[in-house]
């Protein structure tokens, strides 16, 4: 199923405000964006990348994961039923 | 019956995807800078190895350890049955039904799949190395709690994933 802007805007927003119960306090994160994009199966899925500022910690997978199964039951009551993919680069990464 | 072949089967090592994608994005270690295409078959190895841990998993409870040719041919069998969309779409389909670790490995199975997709066929996509970084840990992770599932539920899963129901 494909994401409408408004309902890419309110998932990166939910994800601004659940992530930093998940995260210690040395993460910074700096930018989070949803976007839609092609799957292997003739529908899109959402794909939020959650910008951290350099020098974070490594992050845990068990809490990453976590996160994202929790999401995904969140994004199911907003009509998302595929598994929202989180990832995680960092901001200088990006810059490159 | 004949069954060809006598040494038993041997599953691809998830192990070894995960360490192999570690290295391609490892600079010392590979002795260059990983680029897009190191990233890509990364993140690439990282969906792979939930899959061949989730092929060796079904067949191992299903069939146990072969002990004989014609053992090995049903678990060879049932290792080759696992198809990508098959497992996908009852793993989502079914994830309420799931334990935690189960729901966890379910999820992440889905997801990474998709990226891999991404990663595999999308020339506009890019990746940074720590997403890759990130997809192979929590792949490890995943399975590693996978195998902590119970033996029933695991029992369960395999016939999901393998059989179609009507």
């Amino acid at each position: 199923m494909t994401a409408t802007p408004e309902t890419l805007e309110k998932i990166a927003s939910i994800i601004r405000d659940e992530l930093p119960k998940y995260l210690s306090h040395d993460f910074i994160i700096c930018d989070v964006k949803a976007q839609n994009r092609p799957g292997p199966y003739d529908e899109d899925f959402v794909h939020i990348r959650v910008v951290l500022d350099d020098d974070h910690p490594k992050l845990d997978p068990r809490k990453t994961i976590e996160f994202s199964s929790d999401m995904h039951t969140l994004l199911e009551q907003l009509g998302i039923f595929h598994p929202p993919h989180i990832s995680y680069p960092s901001r200088s990464e990006l810059s490159r | 019956m004949t069954v060809s072949g006598s040494s038993p089967p041997t599953p691809v090592d998830w192990r070894n995807l995960i360490q192999a994608g570690r290295d391609l994005l490892n600079p010392q270690l590979a002795e260059h800078i990983a680029t897009d295409e190191h990233v890509r078959r990364a993140i690439s190895n990282a969906y792979y190895a939930l899959f061949h841990a989730l092929a060796e998993n079904n067949a191992s409870t299903l069939i146990s350890s072969p002990s004989n040719a014609i053992n090995a041919s049903a678990w060879s069998r049932v290792y080759r049955g696992l198809d990508h969309s098959t497992a996908h779409r009852e793993l989502q389909r079914h994830r309420h039904e799931l334990s935690v670790p189960a729901r966890s490995f379910a999820d992440t199975f889905s997801k990474i799949q998709h990226f891999r997709y991404l990663a595999d066929y999308d020339h506009n996509a890019a990746f940074t190395t720590d997403e890759a970084i990130a997809q192979l840990a929590q792949a490890e992770t995943s399975i590693l709690d996978y195998s902590q599932v119970s033996p029933s539920e695991r029992l369960y899963i395999a016939t999901l994933t393998l059989i179609r129901s009507r």
